[in-house]
């Protein structure tokens, strides 16, 4: 059931959120965890029930390995490499349960050549949503090892580690911010003033993806579906349709992820702040997929870099480019991802060097250079194959063929006039205008909020009743 | 992390949430009853004897169109790519013809929209071009054509589009995408072949297969005959130059499609000698479409097949349809003239009134 999907907005949220809250205050607060909880699984099975067993199994082994964790809590040297053991039999849990899905393929494929009959690739599609599971339950683990949560039980583990806001692509949270939500609503705001402030976030996203990502999906569709010759200006257009396309839809899943989360009385983390205003890559990933730019900080960059012993500028920027490629890995078991991950890593140890240098550079033109880099990375996370990658760029180069505009005139769906509009504001509104966030703060339950919901609401069904609901990109993943 | 204020509430939540979900219900219902009543493309109620040409996405619109309008006044289908696209069925004259023919189309996407009228069972004839570019590819140009689609007749971006361009049409500021028998207009197409033609077309090549389309295609075939329906199987005319560039691969691809033609189908060849001379005037072509003008040719001489074949008790069970009758002989008109249609039918059933006391 996707998120820009009618019987998601009109049935399945209404009532699980109508429902959660009678049921907080007739029956109680565990009567509505529970009620939250089969919701949220019946959400996940209706992908395909057969991953639900998966989603089970990965919770309950994940709640023993915390649970056993915490048995060997006492402060002995003993007990300390016991519970080092258990961790890393978490960790390899994790990773494998991950990798049996997502990589095996990828990996068998390189060996394949070696004996064809002995390497038959199965074929398992991986489960929705195991990417970002597997995550939050790795980080899980890894904080309660250091003390900075205690184990969970399991009925508040599977509540939060299943919750339908976010286990299908995030953000990625730490269960130690969630639970004690569960447990205690926060006081501080009236529930139903957070209810509203969820409803407006939703709305927000829902227009993002479905006016305008969706929009600018059609253009970059037909450039990277294709290996046609295009020209210069037709190979700039589809990648940086593409560009404006990713952010919007991804930031518009984060914003109704959090939409939603918010009319359950529940705070989860902004995922996205302008990312197209940065002026480094580094402050890029400050603002871009912020929860998975915190994950790859505190548990790959800062334990490589660790591992390495004394820190200085050459180990930090290995620790980087390790980093970065083990996320962009992350992303699919594809050599794009991992071509786009080192990329960025490359990037971000040359900020750090850039940084110690202390020289400066014009603002214009330092954000030129990032968005630069950021529109030409993206090609290879886009690309179905390294080769369309380079095929792609080697277009964009300048050519013969400048400024030819006879594929945008002929492949690209008929309606074009139609996708004007949406794909000029969508570049108006990545550049210049506030964020979801900075507009959810500023809130106010008012007739102009009401016209502007209303508004946002009523011209996303149009959309949504004009194409079949596209999957969130990061569903891939 | 969201900041909290508490202070600055002009209303109270609960209304907020009241006055929010009201508006987009009161809203979405209002558009949705406007636009039932409008019925655009004929689809929720009865359509005969309506002439509705299309406006916005074309695909959309043929989709819509074939649910009620062309089963409800058509008994004969044209069905091609652009090739066929300004081919005039009213030249036929012992059928009643709609054009279903799409610019770019594919089988799939042709299929999808013949579908539709076909499921009313009042369709009688097909006349099917054998042309590579319907197997060429088997992807949706615009959207998926599946029945999800006859809700965009109850609001969606295109019917937005649509009713914007009957309204620039009405002021004289734009016209139809295609009249009410799915006729396109190319006087102003323009006159080269596009990059996907230039490359089907290149000499001494042979057309490219799409396997998903060509099983559509022989899907197509047996439907049709699984339906009844009289098959006419059109090999168009090609410009000679383009035609003599690869001879054997269009003679190749045409054996490949009438492969499983029944014994009762029909086919008319204008790749053959017998229309060479047409083919060799370039001035009955535009691009790889035919002009106006030659089309009318070309229906022409389809229509004297027809006729031929009726008389011969070759075909059978046809009816004339409903439009066909009301507009025979008639010019140029302007769409939907459903308030015109009612108050006929008001007159007449006072008229019968007064003739029954």
């Amino acid at each position: 059931m996707l998120f820009n999907s009618f019987p998601f907005l009109l049935l399945f949220l209404p009532i699980v959120v109508a429902g959660y809250a009678v049921a907080q205050r007739i029956l109680g607060q565990k009567a509505a965890q529970g009620f939250l909880l089969a919701s949220s699984f019946f959400f996940y099975g209706c992908a395909r029930p057969s991953y639900v067993p998966i989603l089970a199994g990965s919770i309950l082994f994940n709640w023993l390995i915390g649970t056993w964790m915490g048995k060997a809590d006492e402060q002995t040297p003993a007990n300390e490499s016991r519970r080092k053991l258990i961790l890393r039999i978490g960790l390899v849990g994790n990773v494998g349960l991950m990798c049996s899905f997502k990589y095996i393929n990828f990996f068998l494929q390189h060996f394949a050549f070696l004996n064809a009959s002995k390497f038959a690739l199965p074929n398992w599609e991986f489960p929705l949503g195991i990417s970002f599971f597997t995550l939050t339950q790795v980080m899980y683990l890894v904080d309660t090892y250091q003390g900075l949560n205690a184990p969970n039980s399991l009925f508040d583990h599977a509540t939060a580690v299943s919750m339908f806001p976010y286990i299908e692509a995030g953000p990625l949270v730490r269960m130690r911010t969630i639970i004690p939500q569960l447990r205690e609503y926060k006081k501080q705001v009236g529930r139903s003033e957070l209810a509203c402030r969820g409803i407006y976030m939703l709305s927000l996203g829902l227009a993002k993806k479905v006016v305008l990502a969706d929009s600018f999906a059609q253009v970059a569709n037909v450039g990277f579906g294709s290996a046609e010759n295009f020209s210069t200006l037709e190979s700039w257009i589809f990648s940086l349709c593409y560009t404006f396309q990713i952010y919007f839809d991804f930031s518009g899943y984060s914003d109704m992820a959090v939409g939603c989360a918010w009319m359950l009385g529940i705070d989860i983390p902004q995922n996205f702040n302008n990312p197209y205003i940065s002026k480094s890559v580094s402050e890029f990933w400050q603002r871009w997929h912020i929860s998975l730019s915190n994950f790859i900080t505190n548990y790959l960059y800062t334990p490589i870099l660790q591992s390495m012993g004394k820190a200085t500028i050459t180990t930090s920027v290995i620790a980087v480019m390790i980093a970065m490629s083990i996320a962009g890995l992350w992303h699919g078991p594809a050599w794009t991802y991992v071509i786009w991950g080192t990329l960025h890593g490359c990037a971000l140890g040359v900020c750090q060097i850039w940084k110690r240098q202390k020289t400066k550079m014009p603002p214009w033109l330092a954000w030129g250079i990032t968005f630069l880099f950021v529109d030409l990375s993206l090609v290879f996370f886009r690309s179905p194959s390294v080769p369309l990658a380079l095929h792609m760029l080697h277009g964009m180069l300048p050519h013969e063929d400048l400024f030819g505009t006879e594929a945008i005139m002929y492949i690209i769906p008929m309606n074009m006039h139609i996708l004007l509009r949406p794909v000029a504001l969508g570049v108006l509104l990545a550049f210049f205008f506030k964020t979801s966030q900075q507009l959810a703060e500023k809130f106010r339950p008012s007739k102009v909020t009401v016209l502007a919901t209303a508004a946002l609401i009523l011209v996303s069904f149009l959309f949504m009743n004009s194409t079949a609901a596209k999957e969130f990109v990061y569903f891939a993943f | 992390m969201f900041t909290l204020h508490s202070n600055g509430v002009i209303m109270k939540t609960r209304t907020w949430i009241a006055e929010t979900i009201g508006l987009v219900a009161v809203v979405t219902l209002a558009v949705v009853a406007t636009n039932w009543s409008i019925d655009f493309y004929g689809s929720f109620r009865g359509a005969k004897g309506l002439h509705l040409a299309g406006y916005g996405d074309v695909r959309i619109a043929k989709y819509l169109l074939n649910k009620r309008y062309v089963p409800d006044n058509f008994n004969s289908l044209i069905i091609g790519p652009s090739i066929s696209g300004n081919w005039d069925g009213r030249g036929l004259e012992r059928l009643s013809t709609y054009n279903d023919s799409l610019v770019g189309g594919n089988i799939v996407e042709l299929k999808a929209i013949a579908d539709q009228a076909l499921a009313s069972s009042q369709i009688r004839v097909v006349i099917l071009m054998v042309h590579p570019y319907l197997t060429a590819t088997h992807d949706f140009k615009t959207v998926p054509l599946v029945p999800r689609l006859n809700n965009e007749a109850l609001g969606s971006v295109n019917l937005e589009e649509a009713y914007k361009q009957r309204i620039r049409e009405k002021l004289h500021l734009d016209s139809e995408e295609f009249d009410a028998f799915g006729v396109v207009d190319f006087t102003n197409a323009p006159n080269k072949m596009n990059p996907r033609e230039k490359l089907m077309m290149t000499p001494g090549t042979d057309f490219t297969i799409d396997p998903i389309a060509m099983q559509t295609y022989r899907d197509f075939e047996s439907e049709l005959h699984a339906r009844n329906v009289q098959i006419i199987f059109v090999i168009p005319p090609f410009l000679q130059s383009i035609y003599a560039g690869k001879p054997e691969a269009f003679k190749k691809y045409n054996n490949m499609i009438l492969a499983d033609k029944a014994e009762q189908d029909q086919v008319i060849d204008f790749t053959s000698d017998e229309f060479t001379a047409f083919r060799s005037v370039a001035g009955n072509f535009r691009g790889v479409h035919l002009t106006n003008e030659a089309a009318r040719r070309v229906v022409a001489v389809i229509n004297e097949r027809v006729d031929g074949w009726i008389r011969e008790g070759v075909f059978t069970d046809l009816r004339g349809g409903a439009l066909a009758q009301n507009l025979a002989g008639a010019g140029p008109f302007k769409a939907d003239d459903r308030m015109r249609r009612r108050r006929a039918d008001s007159i007449m059933a006072r008229a019968e009134r007064r003739s029954a006391q």
